[in-house]
């Protein structure tokens, strides 16, 4: 199987939690979601081309940082005395707010799609991309270390792959239930992790009729468990690249 | 070849200790061959678990003292000798049981694993060095190499994610503890029990020379003939309990539990006078916090205290008599409980006088029951009276039992009972007295100190005072007075007046109890002191009880339970005149049923307990957190000043023994000497102190007694006297109220 290796490097980044607003959180890694729209703009698909990623990597710290937010009602009339913006007549509230960034990001990100014909054609698109590359918010830029095809296996351990303490990944629930990987923490919890439930890719579903239509994307959520301390132990059979990374790939 | 040491007083290599080990595990195999668990998975343990100490960095510091920083801790060295491939391979062991023995070896000393895994490399590259000048009979297959994570990663195995596992490895570790402290000690890890009922024929016999028709009585004939069953047996006083228990026993390892230690010194003696009279210090030995103490008295008749000591604590020998607190702490499943609860496994418990534990401790007796029988144990409770409740609670935990058997002599009468609807009263108790043996049972300290000192205006002759407000010299002094003035055969006379320390297990016999009411279960105790295997066979009373009337005993409503109060007090005003033993146990079903008592406080204490302990994660807590809560450390050490000021010359000579500084070249003897002369001091100067209630010390408090720069004694300020034990000073006068009320709830 065949794979595109991506090592990426952030200064400060945003990937926004869907539900945060008084204050922008961040997931502590890029989601599977904005990974994929990245390598789709940067090829300029049009439509879903399935594929597979694994995400993985480590940050250096967090800062809270301020951002002008813009704010939008349906409808809302502009009104003079209530400090808006007047767009078309319309009123835009805006104001200061707080985003959480993440602080020199590192991504090892692989992408396998599943029509192996576009490894070429991603791989192009990565190699010479058709603007700047950016993950997260749309001011913040990735600067791609390397893109490399690289050749993935599902080969029996035969000595332990541990990650540094720093380095973390989300591990898609399967390959951490199936105890192909553990979490080895020191501490006396049974999950040393913290589960999340990550976009991955979306259905349009019309909710309303054909004439009058609602439609609204429904998005296929993966089980994670997001950790550090990552352990693949010998005699496991683990999907890993030539370099023997291990590949969470979901 | 190099020599790797092991140990370094005496210095001994890494072979000789584990020789030591694999001897101690074959004696331990050759007694219980049918103990439930895989043999040859303990043995690897015990050949494997040391040699990690190979490393450089052991060597150095056991060598020539030098600590080094970040020394990996050697279990988790010793981890690297564990061949998973080949031990799965070749030899056929599961990936659970190499996890078993990753687990027992890493932890076989609690330790903090604070190494990196960098660290653990590194010094794991550096052990394939030493390897190689490693030779070693035993072991026939070595090599070095990191174990995988998937068998240990600083995790503990735990019971609710695997219960099988869980309970094999408590038993692995546990017993690979026991035999390396076995083999530290130089002594057996166990000592085979077959003479206890052989001893218990010899008794017979003497028995029946005196009296052709002795024999074994239905409880104890109930006992030997269910000795493989988990029991629980309701006999009154004076049925020979102590025989029935050591019957059921039989021979095999057993402890016998009661919950003191008055009470348990005197069956110590006891046994060891009467029963197992010959090598009994390799048989028997007693376990609560003083047995140092003790032994040291005894000291002429043995050969070797310290040894008979390490013996008893790491309860290598078939009979133990111990404090509950010493074996049922493990409930709390501290990190490095599994030698205790391993040892239980293969262990018969008898567990005596249960009505007279705090709920607290009856929540740790049916949560360790639990344990114990889950991992092979046997248990049989005896007891005077047995509150259903617990029969109850027992059930609710699935824990296998026989149903409870009761057993008395029917129609003996030991006891009249009258019930005054007034308050404790000294004129009463006065115009009882006629030079024969009174025993006066208060509630609170303060009231027994009320009642005695109305006592000694009135100019009545011999009376005496006793609760637990004196510091330990006295308190001795004074026990063995009552038990002198209680035994059956004295000729003295006088009136005590006590609290409920006297309350379970002390042989003492006097003619006329007067009590407070504190409930039925501590009143059929109380009684249990008068006429205690007698008949009453005159007019009028022998038991006096003061129920208040209207008003409310001292302590009620604070350690002993109102509600408990109110149903004994009204069960109790149908009785006057004699009151049989089936009553006394018909009376307990009545009220100490779950029903009746299901909202009561008592009730809920026990619950929430048990459910607390459940809560509780194993290896969450250290063994000296879980002390402190299993004493429930309200109370406080202290020397009264008193009593510092009028001994400190002996006082300041027992703190310079302790202190003195031997040199570390003398010889073994020379050192052991000096240990115990520390100890005696030790001993001595625990003598001065009395332990007290938490909230009392303060503002009590103006120095300290410094022993040395770890530890200090509060000199307590407070009036003391040999006659009245310790009395309170109160310095606050805002605070009486609340200090009133705290006060009655010690006895």
């Amino acid at each position: 199987m065949k794979a595109i290796r991506l090592k990426l490097y952030q200064n400060m980044v945003n990937y926004k939690k869907p539900t945060s607003f008084q204050l922008k959180e961040t997931y502590p890694l890029p989601p599977y979601s904005t990974v994929i729209g990245m390598i789709h703009n940067l090829c300029g698909f049009e439509e879903y081309k399935e594929m597979n990623v694994s995400i993985q990597g480590k940050y250096f710290s967090k800062v809270n940082d301020l951002y002008t937010r813009y704010e939008f009602k349906n409808g809302m009339k502009y009104q003079e005395k209530r400090h808006q913006l007047k767009v078309s007549g319309y009123g835009v509230g805006r104001g200061v707010s707080t985003a959480e960034l993440l602080v020199d990001v590192k991504l090892l990100i692989h992408i396998i799609p599943k029509d192996e014909r576009y490894i070429d054609y991603i791989y192009n698109s990565l190699e010479t991309p058709r603007e700047y590359p950016s993950l997260g918010r749309r001011e913040d830029l990735a600067i791609i270390n390397e893109v490399k095809i690289v050749e993935l296996a599902e080969k029996e351990l035969e000595q332990d792959i541990i990650l540094p303490e720093n380095n973390v990944a989300y591990i898609p629930s399967s390959m951490y239930e199936d105890e192909n990987i553990v979490i080895g923490g020191t501490n006396n919890s049974i999950n040393s992790g913290t589960k999340y439930k990550i976009n991955k890719n979306y259905e349009l579903i019309n909710h309303g009729s054909k004439k009058n239509p609602k439609v609204f994307r429904k998005w296929n959520k993966i089980d994670v468990i997001y950790s550090s301390r990552i352990i693949a132990p010998e005699w496991e059979t683990v999907l890993v690249d030539e370099d023997n990374n291990i590949v969470f790939s979901a | 070849m190099n020599n790797y040491l092991a140990k370094s007083k005496p210095k001994e290599t890494i072979q000789e200790h584990t020789d030591n080990l694999i001897k101690n595990y074959n004696i331990l195999k050759s007694i219980y061959p049918s103990l439930e668990i895989n043999w040859d998975i303990l043995y690897e343990v015990c050949l494997l678990h040391d040699l990690g100490k190979m490393n450089f960095k052991f060597q150095d510091k056991i060598e020539n003292g030098t600590r080094h920083k970040n020394e990996i801790p050697h279990g988790i060295l010793s981890l690297a000798f564990i061949d998973a491939r080949y031990l799965i391979k070749e030899k056929g062991y599961s990936k659970d049981d190499i996890k078993l023995m990753a687990h027992s070896i890493a932890y076989h000393h609690e330790r903090d694993l604070k190494y990196t895994e960098e660290e653990l490399k590194k010094e794991v590259e550096l052990l394939k060095e030493e390897v190689k000048k490693f030779k070693y009979d035993k072991l026939e297959h070595i090599n070095v190499r990191e174990l995988s994570k998937r068998f240990f990663r600083k995790n503990y195995i735990k019971e609710e994610e695997d219960e099988t596992l869980f309970y094999e490895y408590l038993l692995i570790k546990g017993l690979l503890n026991r035999i390396d402290y076995a083999a530290s000690g130089y002594i057996p890890v166990e000592n085979k029990n077959d003479f206890l009922l052989g001893n218990l024929d010899k008794l017979m016999d003497t028995w029946q020379k005196e009296d052709k028709h002795a024999g074994w009585n239905d409880l104890q004939k109930h006992m030997l003939e269910n000795s493989n069953k988990n029991i629980i047996s309701i006999a009154e006083t004076g049925m020979g309990k102590t025989e029935a228990g050591l019957l059921w026993i039989g021979n095999n390892k057993g402890f016998f539990t009661l919950p003191l230690k008055t009470a348990i010194n005197a069956m110590y003696n006891r046994i060891t006078k009467d029963i197992i009279f010959d090598n009994y210090e390799k048989k028997v030995g007693m376990l609560h916090s003083d047995t140092y103490h003790k032994y040291l008295d005894k000291r002429d008749e043995y050969k070797d205290i310290d040894e008979y000591y390490t013996k008893t604590r790491q309860l290598s020998l078939p009979l133990t008599i111990c404090t509950i607190d010493q074996i049922f702490d493990f409930t709390f499943r501290y990190r490095g409980f599994e030698p205790k609860l391993a040892t239980l496994s293969y262990s018969k418990i008898v567990i005596d006088e249960i009505q007279m534990y705090s709920p607290d401790l009856v929540a740790y007796l049916i949560v360790g029951l639990k344990y114990i029988t889950e991992v092979g144990g046997k248990f049989a409770i005896l007891t005077a009276t047995l509150p259903d409740i617990v029969v109850d609670l027992l059930k609710e935990e699935n824990i296998e039992f026989m149903e409870p058997k009761t057993f008395t002599k029917k129609n003996r009468v030991r006891h009249s009972l009258k019930i005054i609807n007034k308050k404790i009263d000294s004129k009463y108790i006065k115009e009882l007295y006629d030079k024969n043996k009174v025993l006066v049972i208060c509630n609170t300290v303060k009231e027994a100190q009320r009642v005695y000192k109305e006592l000694k205006k009135d100019d009545v002759e011999n009376i005496n005072l006793f609760h637990s407000n004196f510091i330990k010299k006295d308190r001795k002094s004074k026990e063995d007075n009552i038990l002198k003035v209680g035994d059956k055969n004295s000729d003295e006379y006088g009136i005590w007046v006590t609290t409920q320390v006297v309350e379970a297990s002390l042989d003492i016999d006097f003619d006329i109890l007067v009590t407070e009411l504190s409930d039925l279960n501590g009143l059929f105790q109380r009684m249990g002191r008068c006429y205690r295997n007698r008949s009453f066979d005159k007019e009028g009373y022998n038991c006096f009880v003061f129920d208040a009337g209207e008003k409310k005993n001292t302590g009620v409503g604070n350690f002993i339970d109102e509600n408990i109060y109110n149903l004994s007090k009204k069960a109790l005003q149908l009785f006057d005149g004699t009151i049989r033993e089936e009553e006394k146990m018909n009376l307990i079903k009545e009220i100490y049923n779950t029903e009746k008592l299901k909202d009561t406080e008592y009730y809920k204490e026990i619950k929430e307990n048990i459910n607390y302990i459940r809560m509780i994660d194993s290896f969450e807590k250290s063994k000296s957190e879980v002390k402190k809560i299993f004493r429930n450390i309200n109370s406080v050490t202290v020397i009264p000043k008193d009593v510092y000021e009028s001994n400190k010359k002996e006082i300041e000579r027992y703190k310079t023994t302790i202190n003195f500084k031997y040199d570390k070249n003398l010889s073994d003897e020379e050192i052991k000497k000096y240990k115990i002369q520390k100890r005696i001091a030790r001993n001595k100067l625990q003598d001065y102190t009395a332990s007290i209630p938490y909230h009392r010390i303060i503002r009590n408090i103006e120095e300290y007694l410094e022993i040395n720069r770890y530890e200090k004694i509060p000199i307590f300020d407070c009036k003391y006297s040999y006659e009245h034990g310790i009395e309170y000073i109160k310095k606050d006068k805002s605070e009486n109220g609340i200090e009133n009320e705290i006060e009655n709830r010690f006895f």
